[in-house]
């Protein structure tokens, strides 16, 4: 009878155990895909953008993710975004209702995995010892051998992760690239070699060759090819009559621009020295299109401006308005282009004015706000920053510094510039109107291109495009800007996910805030370093060149330099050292008051409650056995 | 509420606190967990906007402290042989599951409270998705809420608490840890159903996962509630067996 009950028991547990198994399979079936976003900032929910690509996936995409199993132990940071790309890619997978592939692969050292991540792009991480290589990247592809690679999962990129991978898809799908031209003269923005110095692409160039097929074009081109829609023009000097015609003739087809001038570009100053920096007259054609653009003058903006140090010997951190850091409000949001986009960073900008023309719409895209001010170029270009904002001139105008124009023109030109040559016969015919409206963005800043005004590029050393940090909009309203004179309307609709999650732990939060204390002190001293041991550097120098006839007089300033350099060296050592100090105490602090003095006041608190509940208590049955 | 319900529910509740037990579990749960969050879930280095380095590893700490909260429930009623004198009762004996559990998930609920003054500091240390924090939150409970359903059911069948509280631990872990893929390849390969997409709704980690990521769906939901559902009715088959 006994075992008859217990076997009665067996049966049941079975029978819970598969009533368990068919719920959770029927509900995984059934709602396995719908999730509720539980995040504000809703990191796991695909745009409208993204879904529509997927649902335009033509042939099955397989996404190979190579993770090593060691990673999240080595580096506990990518436990945290490797979660949350396979958690996102996830998404991906279940939106796309079974035309897309995801698998997991753990490249074991030496194994043939490894290789094949190797193979296929994976860049290598090397863990704490610098042993052994651990991976953390995609490859992503179709049955046509289209295929594209993410080297690294960059976790500085968490919020580029959707904008990434939706692009990568929407090429795979649309794997004719666009062409588009670019032009630049006096900026070393390609990769080139200059004799022994070598530069690299900049970063820009690089986001555009990832997303377009980017093609180098000369300045002196009498001619734009037809299957170029869109050309890029950076810094253009006083163009030639032949690329005038070309340029001409480009729009008048209805070809698209995206111009970068600049009245005084910085790092053209940088790299040639001020007074070498070229200015670009273009004024014939840019007032043919309906902008008039004036070189001589710069827009600055108080409430917009960047601080920086500011003085030779009495060194501040103070705003320098020529330096600006374009806030949300002052992008146009109705435009495709800058909606969306939350800060630009611009550097002595000029200033762009509308020439208004029938048919031809001009649209502003980013401004200054209405406490704009201006200053001469050769202000700036050449005296120093204190001078620049002594001279700056606050006119409350709210100054143009970017703008579109769309419509139909005439041209500039009565004939074909080279009639009567034997090239003429290999052009295309002269045209004097548009055929067709096209659009101009003009931009009066090349230095928002450099990559040290927007991006962070440490790691795109192996990693070109993916591993490109950007620390503003810059990058964004370029690659915007080529997608709209493109008319790829569907990557338009692509954002930067605005992310609660920064990448900032919070012992760097804790170290911040400290170290904001001692900002003015630190960087005033660092300043001070860096003034002395280049003095330090001039005279030993000058030493070294007299020899043996150097005056005590000089010999001793050098020694006293050296004392300067020791003392504000160790200076600099005893500031890092107290933050760290402190940031130390902040944390223990935070340790004891979680582990041992909040339990202890709440458990104090439990006890209270339980003292005041038991006299009660007793004072009723006391009540109670008095009554009696 | 039903007066049955409320007469147990109470009993239960206020025994945990006639002891030091419960103090001392607290304090041990404050403690373990403290340590987890900032030392081996690296609390300072993260940037915890998710409270991840707290939820990581809050399934092995309860997985070890609820058995402790649970392990009396029946054993010690059977121990003193008051169990015998409740059976006879004219009580229903679902109310009687469901009041001592309902007392040791009250339990619960206030040691995870005791851990939102560190959720509450966080807020003012770093920028905190407070929304995704709850969706933790809910997860731990279930978590615990779950542990709890085995501790009980273990209760009933031991007549020694701390044997009962070897065995929850071991039910608990296992249960946590234990890749339970194999009855979807079973169940994909008998049936051909396409159920490459399900295959972690067995596995308990998949399931906390999602509530840790903020990324919560009815299958969770399911998923814990019937396996304390049904663990429940098991402890009620258990203890009419016993009685029989």
């Amino acid at each position: 009878m006994k075992n008859n009950k217990f076997y009665v028991l067996i049966l049941f547990m079975a029978m819970l155990l598969l009533s368990f198994v068919c719920l959770n399979l029927g509900s995984s079936l059934f709602w396995g895909n719908n999730k509720a976003d539980f995040t504000s900032d809703g990191r796991y929910t695909l745009s409208e953008a993204s879904e529509e690509i997927i649902q335009d996936i033509k042939e099955p995409i397989f996404i190979k993710i190579y993770m090593s199993s060691s990673l999240s132990e080595e580096y506990p940071q990518y436990a945290d975004y490797a979660r949350f790309v396979l958690r996102f890619l996830n998404k991906y997978q279940k939106a796309s209702a079974g035309k897309i592939s995801l698998e997991i692969k753990n490249p074991e050292p030496y194994s043939a995995i490894e290789k094949e991540a190797q193979a296929a792009g994976i860049k290598p991480i090397l863990d704490g010892n610098g042993q052994i290589n651990l991976y953390f990247g995609a490859e992503i592809s179709n049955d046509a051998g289209d295929k594209y690679t993410i080297p690294n999962f960059v976790s500085e990129r968490r919020s580029s992760l959707e904008k990434d991978i939706s692009r990568i898809i929407y090429r795979i799908n649309n794997p004719q690239r666009q062409k588009i031209g670019l032009v630049y003269e006096n900026l070393p923005i390609t990769d080139k070699s200059y004799g022994t110095r070598k530069t690299s692409d900049w970063a820009f160039v690089k986001l555009l060759s990832n997303n377009y097929n980017l093609v180098e074009m000369s300045s002196r081109t009498p001619q734009i090819p037809l299957d170029i829609n869109v050309l890029v023009i950076v810094n253009p000097q006083k163009p030639s009559d032949v690329f005038t015609y070309a340029l001409d003739q480009f729009v008048l087809r209805g070809g698209s621009i995206l111009m970068f001038l600049d009245p005084y570009s910085e790092k053209e100053g940088q790299l040639k020295g001020t007074a070498n920096i070229s200015e670009p007259e273009i004024d014939t054609l840019l007032q043919n299109w309906g902008i008039s653009y004036g070189k001589n003058r710069l827009a600055g903006d108080v409430d917009l401006s960047e601080m920086t140090l500011i003085g030779d010997k009495n060194t501040q951190l103070k705003n320098y308005y020529l330096w600006m850091n374009i806030s949300k409000d002052f992008l146009n949001k109705d435009n495709p282009i800058t909606e969306g986009l939350s800060k630009l960073s611009l550097k002595t900008a000029g200033i762009l004015t509308p020439i208004p023309y029938e048919d031809v719409e001009i649209t502003p895209l980013i401004t200054t706000s209405p406490k704009g001010g201006s200053v001469e170029a050769h202000i700036a270009k050449f005296s120093d920053k204190t001078n620049v904002l002594t001279l700056y001139n606050q006119d409350n105008v709210q100054h143009t510094l970017a703008l579109q124009v769309t419509g139909k023109f005439s041209s500039v030109f009565n004939n074909n510039i080279l009639e009567n040559t034997p090239y003429a016969e290999k052009m295309l015919p002269y045209i004097a109107f548009s055929a067709h409206p096209s659009t101009i963005v003009v931009v009066a800043d090349t230095d928002m291109l450099a990559d040290e005004n927007w991006a962070d590029t440490e790691q795109s050393e192996n990693n070109e495009y993916y591993g490109i940090v950007p620390q503003n909009d810059n990058g964004n309203f370029i690659l915007r800007a080529v997608d709209y004179l493109t008319g790829n309307k569907t990557l338009l609709k692509l954002y930067d996910k605005k992310s609660l999650v920064s990448e900032n732990g919070i012992g760097e939060h804790i170290y911040g805030k400290i170290f904001a204390r001692y900002a003015q002190e630190y960087n005033q001293t660092q300043q001070d370093l860096t003034t002395t041991e280049k003095q330090l550097d001039l005279l030993s120098r000058n030493i070294e060149a007299v020899g043996q006839g150097v005056s005590m007089k000089a010999l001793e300033y050098q020694e006293k330099l050296r004392q300067e350099v020791n003392q504000k060296q160790n200076k600099i050592k005893e500031l890092d050292y107290k933050i760290k100090k402190e940031q130390e105490e902040n944390i223990n602090k935070i340790i004891l008051m979680n582990t041992i003095v909040f339990p202890l006041l709440l458990i104090l608190a439990i006890l209270l409650f339980r003292l005041f509940f038991s006299r009660i208590q007793q004072r009723k049955i006391s009540e109670l056995v008095n009554e009696r | 509420m039903n007066k049955q319900f409320a007469s147990v529910y109470f009993k239960e509740f206020k025994s945990y606190f006639r002891t030091q037990t419960a103090y001392f579990i607290m304090a041990v749960y404050m403690i373990i967990s403290m340590i987890g969050t900032f030392y081996s879930g690296y609390f300072f280095f993260l940037n915890n906007s998710d409270f991840v380095s707290f939820f990581s590893f809050q399934p092995q700490i309860l997985a070890i402290l609820i058995p402790a909260v649970t392990m009396r429930l029946w054993a010690d009623e059977r121990k003193s042989g008051t169990l015998e004198y409740i059976l006879t009762q004219p009580v229903n004996y679902a109310i009687l599951v469901l009041g001592k559990y309902c007392a040791a998930v009250s339990f619960c609920l206030i040691l995870l409270t005791f851990t939102f003054p560190l959720w509450i500091y966080t807020n003012f240390l770093t920028t905190v998705d407070n929304m995704n924090v709850f969706s933790g939150y809910m997860g731990c409970f279930l978590t615990a809420a779950a542990f709890c359903a085995f501790g009980c059911v273990i209760s009933a069948f031991c007549s020694n608490a701390v044997i009962a509280y070897l065995i929850a631990v071991l039910v608990s872990w296992g249960f946590m840890a234990t890749n339970f893929n194999f009855i979807i390849s079973f169940v994909a390969e008998v049936s051909r159903l396409p159920m490459s997409g399900e295959g972690q709704s067995f596995n308990y980690m998949a399931h906390f996962q999602n509530f840790i990521s903020g990324q919560i769906g009815i299958d969770n939901i399911i998923y814990f509630a019937g396996l304390i559902a049904l663990t429940l009715w098991f402890n009620v088959f258990v203890i009419e067996y016993k009685r029989s």
